[in-house]
């Protein structure tokens, strides 16, 4: 998917693919993903991974999902996630570094930054480092 | 002071109360914003709240632990905010609207923290300040680094660098 933080210096925007996960507005960089796509409603199928058994603690809600095909060191994986998904740009100036105490207490794994729209708050997440631990996890 | 003739300086001292008293002008000064939780009075040094929030949109964050009630946005900046009546083991809510978030920079790490009330922004004497009693409770035991009387009562004088490495290593 072509992405990446556009422009320079001030006025710099981040591309990103939107989504949910139960109940909290996620994001994550649009170039780790390479496509959106469909799965059976309410179900996950094989080698899909659901985005809520890799962040933690978050409830499944029965929504609508679509499938992200992340780009990871070792191929690609799919994460399922929630609707709304879309592609968004986030301006620079909106996203910020997690504070330490959040940083140091937060259950969410891979929760990398925070941005804050006119709409509230969106987590920005690791996707490829998310699908890697979890390879691990199922390796190990 | 003896009945009949007495000197200026006797007749002065006697009506200050205590003979001898004496108010040092070159002793330290120590800044506090004093507040309150559940009609118990704390205190942080002055030069580690950055200011006072009185009303300000908190957002939460799942998965936080209980303690820690969301994230705010000062003036573009993002900041946590702790609930310090989870933290210093007060149960419920507290029974006033008038909460503030004072913004705690420490040496490492900046935090919003809640507190049920501000009760004044004071500068007094270090000399005051107390060795806090040894049957003090051992969550408190190790943030308090003093206490003093104020007024009717006393407040205990908290570490705020030590409350926020305690926060960060999951001890509160």
């Amino acid at each position: 998917m072509n992405t990446a933080v556009q422009g320079g210096g001030a006025g710099m925007t981040l591309a990103v693919v939107r989504f949910t996960a139960g109940g909290t507005r996620f994001a994550a960089e649009a170039r780790h993903v390479r496509f959106i796509h469909d799965i059976p409603f309410f179900s996950d199928g094989a080698g899909i991974l659901r985005i809520e058994s890799l962040l933690g603690p978050l409830a499944s809600n029965p929504v609508r999902r679509r499938g992200l095909v992340v780009e990871t060191a070792t191929g690609e994986t799919v994460v399922s996630v929630c609707e709304p998904v879309f592609l968004d740009t986030l301006d620079a100036k909106t996203i910020f570094p997690m504070p330490p105490l959040i940083a140091a207490r937060l259950s969410l794994k891979g929760v990398r930054a925070l941005a804050m729209d006119e709409s509230g708050l969106i987590l920005l997440v690791d996707l490829p480092l998310l699908s890697s631990r979890r390879a691990k996890d199922g390796q190990a | 002071m003896t009945a009949g003739r007495a000197t200026l300086d006797e007749i002065l001292t006697a009506r200050h109360g205590k003979a001898g008293e004496v108010v040092n002008v070159n002793e330290p000064l120590i800044r506090l914003v004093i507040f309150s939780l559940d009609g118990d009075w704390f205190a942080f040094h002055g030069e580690q709240i950055r200011e006072i929030l009185a009303d300000c949109h908190v957002f939460f964050l799942p998965g936080c632990p209980p303690s820690m009630e969301g994230v705010i946005n000062v003036r573009g900046e993002i900041e946590s905010v702790i609930r310090l009546r989870s933290v210093l083991r007060y149960s419920g809510e507290p029974e006033t609207t008038s909460t503030r978030i004072l913004i705690g920079q420490g040496r490492a790490m900046r935090s919003g923290l809640r507190v049920d009330r501000v009760e004044d922004v004071a500068s007094v004497f270090a000399s005051r300040m107390e060795v806090p009693p040894h049957n003090m409770p051992d969550h408190l035991a190790t943030i308090v680094q003093g206490i003093l009387s104020f007024g009717e009562h006393h407040v205990s004088v908290l570490d705020l660098d030590r409350l926020f490495d305690d926060y960060r290593a999951g001890l509160r």
